[in-house]
């Protein structure tokens, strides 16, 4: 440093502040690794939910090979029977397996809760990054517009996106979005209003970052922590969502194996057919439970403050 | 203070029209001609043009879009939801019939939810570490992730096809009564447990928050009563955001009502809401959804301006 000529050191120092801010993203991604695996090795806990969501999605991957049958084969001589050695889970009204269509239900269950949840995630940063980043009149309108997505609790928006635009898998996605952006997009501005003022930022900006530059490569790093806990608890809302969406028959339709509306169907043979709604039921709430467990051993390793 | 009750009082108010404004949206942005959306969908095809250009003027979808949005506004505003497609009945009146049901369902479920969930907050916080406080939290992550609808047909197979102790579903008169409370029992019930876990966790937080403060500790140095401690001076100081929480709880609830209604049978808006959808009876939906909406957005009002009572420092800002 001392050898360079005087009016390249500022630069120097500049440049050197604007990539500790990119170094600081990255080390904090490599301490937040480091305190992800010891986070992980002491909460067995939350082991063992990975492991279960890593099997459940192989499982889902290899159906056509693990599954016992095809999931819409019927038949009628075995309908509503228990659990067999034929039919490990039993079978449903029109004799199909239900092991089978569990298999099969985990790929849309999970196809449906990751990528709308991926929707919502890509949306609510983005719209988080230039509200937090711009402020001005852009934050004022898209804070106004989260706030009037919240003014509808619960799943009430997906329910009624999906009942003005009809129930298919394209459009279940799309209301799993619409319904994920809000919050994403809240936690992505607070984030950005806090590391706007930070030097990184400013010394990007003095060595003649442009705005996108700073935005992507200095302050989306930065916010990856916050995302990456929310985006895992986020699927377990979708998942949830999605198979509430199925039960309420506005979801997947059948004879496509989804969960929820497995459940809504099982719910008419009740009485006689108990498993038709204890294990499609079981299956939601294991994989709801091990991504909530996961999502709280990611925010206590990468983010402590907000738990 | 006043400028603080004015200021959300404001607030509230495009919210609410915002909330109008997206449902108005929705329904015009739907692929092809809005006023298929109101024609009921075992019409004969001769009948349709004529129905829909009846429709049309009814509804008053053949003019300018700025002008259907004013009368749209002025039509919520005052109450004036349209008939219902399928029963021809008028949407307003039946929505009324319905709200008291969904309302004792809905208090209910959040008195027990409330009561249930700060209460093992607090003793979970205080018996931080312990057996207790992981039970506690193991159960509020049940809680939190056991989805409505199955708990409510796990409910009903144990409780009322096992048991027989109470009624599987339907509406069994005045909630003073013997048959009307029975009825209502396992439907608060799932509402009420789902919105516990989360206020559980909340509240343990909060509380965990507090109890370590020096003004907690100097309680107990003057030789406090332990319960008078955590609940006259750590429960205190949590309350504001446990108040924020039960507004959040009550949206939680108004959305799950939407299921529980269905699976229990119970006659109420949510209910009233997915046989709108189902039977594509716009009307219904429209003017349901708005109402649960704005009900949310007045609720989270109520829940500030209690927090204004209970929070002095926000009175004096």
């Amino acid at each position: 440093m001392a050898t360079q000529p005087v009016m390249n050191q500022g630069h120097e120092q500049r440049g050197a502040v604007a990539l500790a801010g990119i170094g600081e993203a990255q080390r904090t991604v490599l301490t937040g690794r480091r305190r992800l695996l010891r986070e992980m090795k002491r909460n067995r806990l939350a082991t063992a939910s990975a492991i279960y969501l890593l099997i459940l999605m192989l499982l889902a991957a290899a159906a056509p090979i693990v599954a016992p049958y095809p999931p819409n084969k019927q038949s009628l001589m075995d309908r509503l029977e228990g659990p067999s050695a034929e039919h490990w889970l039993g079978t449903d009204e029109t004799g199909r397996d239900e092991l089978s269509r569990l298999i099969y239900g985990a790929r849309i269950s999970l196809f449906i809760g990751v990528i709308g949840t991926i929707g919502g995630v890509v949306l609510g940063t983005i719209i988080g990054l230039l509200s937090g980043f711009f402020g001005g009149w852009f934050d004022q309108i898209a804070m106004r517009i989260v706030d009037i997505m919240y003014a509808f609790p619960g799943i009430l928006l997906a329910i009624f996106i999906v009942a003005v635009v009809g129930p298919s898998l394209l459009n279940i996605i799309i209301a799993l979005t619409v319904w994920g952006t809000p919050t994403l997009s809240r936690i992505v501005r607070a984030s950005v209003l806090s590391l706007r003022e930070r030097d990184f930022v400013d010394a990007a900006r003095a060595i003649g970052a442009t705005r996108s530059r700073i935005m992507f490569r200095h302050l989306l790093p930065n916010t990856a922590a916050p995302i990456i806990v929310y985006s895992t608890l986020g699927v377990a809302g979708s998942l949830l969502t999605a198979a509430a969406l199925g039960f309420l028959g506005v979801g997947v339709q059948p004879p496509t194996p989804e969960w929820g509306a497995m459940l809504s169907t099982g719910r008419n043979y009740m009485r006689n057919a108990s498993h038709l709604v204890l294990f499609p039921g079981l299956m939601i709430l294991l994989t709801v439970l091990a991504l909530n467990i996961v999502g709280d051993a990611l925010r206590d390793a990468l983010d402590p403050h907000l738990n | 203070m006043q400028q603080y009750l004015i200021k959300r009082l404001l607030l509230a108010i495009p919210t609410i029209l915002g909330a109008v404004t997206l449902v108005f949206f929705m329904m015009r942005i739907v692929p092809g001609d809005p006023v298929a959306l109101f024609v009921p969908p075992d019409t004969p095809g001769p009948a349709t043009e004529e129905l829909k250009a009846q429709i049309r003027a009814q509804y008053g979808l053949d003019k300018p879009l700025h002008v259907q949005y004013v009368a749209f506004v002025k039509q919520m505003m005052t109450g004036d939801f349209g008939r219902s497609i399928r029963q021809n009945t008028v949407v307003a009146q039946d929505l009324l019939l319905r709200i008291p049901n969904t309302l004792q369902l809905g208090v209910l479920a959040l008195l027990f939810s409330t009561v249930l969930g700060i209460g093992v907050g607090v003793i979970s916080a205080v018996r931080r570490g312990s057996w207790i406080d992981r039970t506690v939290m193991v159960g509020a992550l049940f809680g939190v992730s056991v989805p409505d609808f199955w708990l409510a047909l796990i409910l009903i197979l144990f409780f009322s096809l096992n048991l027989g102790l109470f009624p599987p579903s339907g509406w069994g008169g005045p909630i003073y009564t013997v048959e009307g409370f029975k009825h209502i029992v396992l439907p608060a019930l799932v509402l009420g447990l789902s919105g516990a876990g989360s206020l559980a966790r909340y509240t343990r937080s909060s509380m965990l928050e507090v109890i370590n403060n020096d003004y907690v500790r100097t309680a107990r140095a003057k030789g406090l009563r332990e319960s008078v401690v955590i609940l006259q001076h750590a429960l205190r100081t949590a309350l504001p955001t446990i108040v924020t929480l039960l507004g959040l709880s009550f949206g939680r609830i108004l959305s799950g009502t939407v299921i529980v209604e269905t699976v229990f049978g119970w006659p109420g808006i949510g209910r009233y809401l997915i046989s709108g959808i189902n039977g594509r009876d716009y009307p219904v939906v429209q003017a349901t959804v708005l109402l649960v909406a704005i009900s949310f957005v007045l609720a989270n009002l109520i829940s500030d301006l209690i927090l204004v009572y209970v929070d002095p420092r926000i009175r004096y800002d």
